[in-house]
Parts: C-alpha cells; sequence; structure tokens
C-alpha cells in the first residue's frame, strides 16, 4: 500500500507524484531551476499550488487527513500560504508565465481565505484536510486514487526577497488507517 | 522507517461483550515520503459492531479527531517517533520491564 503526495497540473488535471513542492512562475510541478518566481517591485505570487494525498489498491480505510509544518523557515521576503478550504474542485493555476501568478483569494474559484502556512500549522495545531468525496471514512480502495481533498498552496514574494533558492523547509501529512 | 525506528506491540485481554478497535496514525514526510511518526491507537468498547475494522475511533476526549467515541471503555496509544516511544491510556496503566523491554500493564481496579 503506498500513499505518496501528486501535484495536480493542467487543466484536466494530471496528476504527477511529487517529491518538492516546487514554487515556479508556471503551471508545472518539475524540481527544476526554469520559470523562476521573479522578484517583485512590490509584491508578486508564484503560481498556486495543487496537492493531494494519493493511495494505491488496498483493503486499508482512510480518516482524518491532516497537513502541518514543520517549522518556520523565516524566509526573506516570502512566505507560504495555504487556501483556508479544501475542495473536491480542480482550479488551475494562472498568471503570467515567468511574471506573477494571479493570487489565490482572487482568483481561486474555491478559496476565500488564505493563511501563513508555516507559522500556522504545526504538530500541534494541524489543518484538516478532509476525505476526498467528504465522508468520514474512505476505502477499501479498488483502484488508485487521490484520498484527501485537494490542498492548495501560494508562495508571496516581496521586494526584500534574496535572489536564488529558498531554504527547504517540510510539509507533513497526517492520515489515520483501519483495516 | 529508518534506521531510528523501533518495534513496539500493542495486546489487550477483552472481555465478553466489548469490542476491540485499532486505528493507525502516519505522519508522512510530503518531499521523501517517509513515515515520520507512527502512533498506534488501540480501543475496546463495550458493545458489539458487527464490522468494527471499518470504524475509526475517536482519539483522547477533548481532541477534534473524528471517529467514534469511547465511552464505557478504554483506549490506549503509542507513538513512534525519532526511535522514541510516547504512551498514553485512558486506565491506570504500570510499566515492568521484562527481557529489556518496557511493557506497559492497563488493569482496571
Amino acid at each position: 500500500m503506498a500513499v505518496v503526495t501528486k501535484e495536480y497540473n493542467g487543466a484536466s488535471p494530471t496528476a504527477s507524484t511529487i517529491t518538492h513542492l516546487k514554487h515556479r512562475a508556471n503551471d508545472t510541478y518539475v524540481n527544476d531551476a526554469t520559470n523562476p518566481v521573479p522578484k517583485p517591485a512590490t509584491t508578486g505570487y508564484a503560481w498556486w499550488k495543487t496537492v493531494g494525498l494519493y493511495a494505491d489498491a488496498s483493503s486499508d480505510i482512510y480518516s482524518d487527513i491532516k497537513i502541518y509544518g514543520g517549522g518556520d523557515p523565516s524566509w526573506t521576503g516570502a512566505t507560504l500560504y495555504i487556501g483556508d478550504e479544501t475542495s473536491d474542485t480542480y482550479d488551475q493555476a494562472s498568471g503570467t508565465v515567468d511574471g506573477s501568478g494571479d493570487e489565490i483569494v482572487a482568483e481561486h474559484s474555491q478559496v476565500t481565505a488564505k493563511t501563513n502556512f508555516f507559522t500556522t500549522y504545526t504538530s500541534l495545531n494541524m489543518k484538516t484536510v478532509g476525505l476526498n468525496g467528504g465522508g468520514s471514512i474512505l476505502g477499501p480502495l479498488g483502484s488508485p486514487q487521490r484520498i484527501s481533498k485537494y490542498v492548495f498552496f501560494q508562495l508571496t514574494v516581496t521586494s526584500s526577497a534574496v535572489a536564488g533558492s529558498l531554504t527547504n523547509a517540510t510539509i507533513y501529512w497526517r492520515y489515520s488507517v483501519t483495516s | 522507517m529508518s534506521v531510528a525506528s523501533i518495534q513496539a506491540c500493542l495486546e489487550t485481554i477483552i472481555p465478553p461483550g466489548y469490542t476491540a478497535f485499532l486505528r493507525t496514525d502516519i505522519h508522512r514526510d510530503m518531499a521523501s515520503s517517509q513515515i515520520t511518526r507512527l502512533g498506534y491507537l488501540m480501543a475496546v468498547e463495550r458493545g458489539e459492531w458487527a464490522d468494527p475494522g471499518r470504524l475509526p475511533i475517536g482519539g483522547f476526549e477533548g481532541s477534534d479527531w473524528a471517529g467514534l467515541p469511547i465511552q464505557d471503555g478504554f483506549r490506549a496509544e503509542l507513538c513512534t517517533w525519532d526511535g522514541r516511544v510516547l504512551f498514553e491510556g485512558t486506565f491506570e496503566h504500570e510499566l515492568v520491564k521484562e527481557n529489556n523491554i518496557d511493557i506497559y500493564k492497563f488493569y482496571r481496579r
């Protein structure tokens, strides 16, 4: 039984297993140096990210999916926000390629507010994500599928940002399994 | 799990008229997909359930975990992370060491 993180991109969308949540100036998931988020004159945005927890078919029954950070990385001029809403409805990220992404609260169909992820959500205060479909349990799974609702992230960048890559920060999923 | 993982188990004797439930809590690093923390939550509750394996049990009273509340039974939770163990239970318990293994014994007085 494998459980992985998928990032969702494109119109359909396409689900890709990720090992980094790479914030970019395009609707792509790859972890490379292309499409860097430009340093803005005032405030700019990476294109928002859509991720979900995904599981193989198994007899397991899932419940209580939550997400939290492993500590505030204190990035200079950059803050990772999470949409206050999670959803089973996907909304493709938009913006200017190699420019700013559209701001998530203003443009995302499911998000009406956002919260500083790393300073708010910790192991002592996890964010409830919910199950795909909205039930209290999900499973057994007859085929591989997304088990969580979609979670939406967006990196905000200000003019005080330092050029180059940010240090890595850690995001954790937490879920329960019965079988 | 890493080389720092540990092995632990929860066992209970289920009295007649009670049902046992088991839930596994998994904390997984989004980047590596590595499991960083495991919790085993076992509960025994008075009554019968046709398919107790499908029922997630709730966490300790006052927590926001969804699931079956345990009202006339007990629950015990064992968490392991970074080679450490945390043990909590709603019953009185004692810790004994047998063959270099920590054994927590729960009982009703």
